[in-house]
């Protein structure tokens, strides 16, 4: 088990520079799903929404926990789901709904 | 059902009204636990946008927003949390001559009540806020001395301040019943079991209603969506919080902002956001501050803010059963407040002596004689008329 590895240093989540460590301590704290562990560190918050991390983190929690990988509640999707500039966000038209940028972006 | 715990004080509501009055009760040494549906600051409280506004309250809560104003300057040192609460100033832009005559009136009676807001026309508008387009604004009313907070550090605090005094909180505990005996309450019936009590606390934002159900009493909460979306971090470009009509904008400590709208015809519990209402905010803020158009968003959620009739929040006991306090109804101030209502409260609780008057949040005053009731909901309509 990697509980033996003092790997707390390893950088979970890149974007908002948040460590294993960090992350165990938000744990340790009582957080059991992956959006607690957001909201207590900042992992996930960052430009890529979690993509790369937010698996990782609900791997640490079923490994921390001992609950089954399968009953970690994921983090709560929120639009967009990529960064989208605030202007495009004003000017999209509901025909634009089907523009593939704005739509890829939006929903 | 087998009793499982007994306590003083039962607050049901893990935010941080029910957190804050929680924390001084037991600095009081007053046995409290805390009952929380989901996990604190899950809802309005770990999710607002963090204004401290002490500008354009009604005359009652004019004294009690001050007071708390000053125990967020040294919230962050009695919690043991970084609140990061900084006094950034709050500015209301006024888009019509009408507008600003509303500011007017509004500052002028809020000035009499001893707090530092005053009208500026559109040049002092600028300078406080230099990205400000030209040309967008008759001008506003400001307040330097208010101030903005990030919520979730500061609820989180409450939470682990309150535990760290012998506070039980038990989250992922769901409120079934509230048992009386003989017209007074007798303990609460959860999913983990039966707490019996002597009192209970109702601190459930737009929640509350359905409790008030079990114990035979409407209160008067509509709860209407609040969203907002949050950027990725901008070097500083709006020092103050900025509110024109029902949107506002506010760059949080680590330089992200926060845009956000009130929908008052959208009726919902949800804590969704609805995309096409961000087509309003963005719009709206883009033609204050042009610079915010080329800024990505990175999320955005919404929540629910408890409307009450008045605009004014519930607070002390009711008349319909001994043993039953409010402090619901909040209307999207209650972060602001948060900190005063849990040390009012819990010396409400305690002595029945608070240190500010709460009589006039009475639950009672929705069902007083007529003329009492125009005179608050002419005031509630006149500041609804005033943010439209």
């Amino acid at each position: 088990m990697s509980n033996n590895i003092n790997d707390d240093d390893v950088l979970i989540c890149r974007c908002e520079e948040i460590t294993k460590g960090e992350i165990r301590e938000a744990i340790r704290k009582g957080a059991t799903t992956v959006t607690m562990v957001k909201k207590l560190t900042r992992a996930g918050m960052g430009l890529c929404k979690g993509k790369t991390c937010s698996k990782l983190i609900q791997a640490i929690i079923a490994e921390e926990t001992g609950i089954p990988i399968s009953k970690v509640d994921f983090d709560v999707q929120r639009a967009p789901l990529r960064p989208i500039k605030v202007g495009t966000l004003a000017n999209y038209e509901e025909e634009d709904l089907v523009s593939e940028e704005v739509c890829s972006r939006i929903l | 059902m087998q009793e499982i715990k007994s306590t003083q004080t039962v607050i049901i509501g893990g935010g941080i009204i029910g957190l804050a009055i929680a924390y001084n009760l037991a600095k009081m040494s007053h046995k409290v636990i805390v009952v929380e549906k989901t996990y604190i600051a899950s809802q309005g409280s770990g999710r607002n946008a963090g204004g401290v506004r002490q500008q354009g309250r009604l005359p009652a809560e004019v004294p009690i927003v001050m007071e708390a104003t000053k125990i967020w300057d040294t919230l962050s040192e009695e919690l043991g949390v970084d609140t990061e609460f900084r006094r950034t100033g709050n500015l209301f832009l006024a888009t019509t001559d009408a507008e600003l005559e509303a500011h007017h009136i509004m500052s002028e009676r809020i000035r009499k009540q001893g707090l530092d807001v005053y009208v500026v026309d559109e040049k002092e508008v600028r300078r406080i806020v230099p990205a400000l387009k030209e040309g967008v604004c008759k001008g506003g009313s400001y307040s330097p001395s208010c101030g903005m907070a990030n919520p979730l550090y500061t609820t989180l605090g409450y939470g682990a301040k309150a535990r760290s005094l012998g506070v039980e909180i038990m989250e992922y505990t769901e409120v079934t019943d509230i048992r009386t005996i003989n017209n007074r309450v007798d303990g609460v019936v959860t999913d983990k079991g039966y707490i019996k009590c002597d009192r209970v606390v109702i601190a459930a934002g737009s929640w509350s209603p359905a409790l008030g159900k079990m114990i035979g009493i409407d209160i008067p909460i509509t709860p209407c969506r609040n969203q907002m979306m949050v950027t990725e971090p901008i070097p500083p470009l709006v020092k103050p919080f900025l509110l024109t009509g029902t949107c506002y904008c506010n760059q949080t400590k680590d330089g992200s902002m926060i845009i956000g709208n009130v929908d008052p015809e959208d009726y919902c519990l949800g804590n969704s956001a609805n995309v096409n209402e961000f087509k309003i905010s963005a719009r709206n803020m883009i033609n204050y501050i042009p610079q915010l158009a080329n800024v990505n968003a990175i999320r955005t959620w919404g929540g629910p803010l408890d409307l009450t009739p008045d605009d004014m929040c519930m607070l002390g006991n009711i008349d319909e059963l001994e043993g039953v306090v409010l402090a619901c109804g909040f209307a999207g101030h209650g972060f602001a407040i948060g900190p005063i209502i849990g040390k009012l409260l819990a010396q409400y609780i305690v002595s029945g002596k608070p240190e500010l008057p709460i009589d006039e949040f009475r639950f009672r005053r929705f069902k007083e004689e007529k003329k009492d009731k125009e005179v608050v909901y002419a005031y509630g309509q006149a500041v609804k008329k005033f943010r439209d």
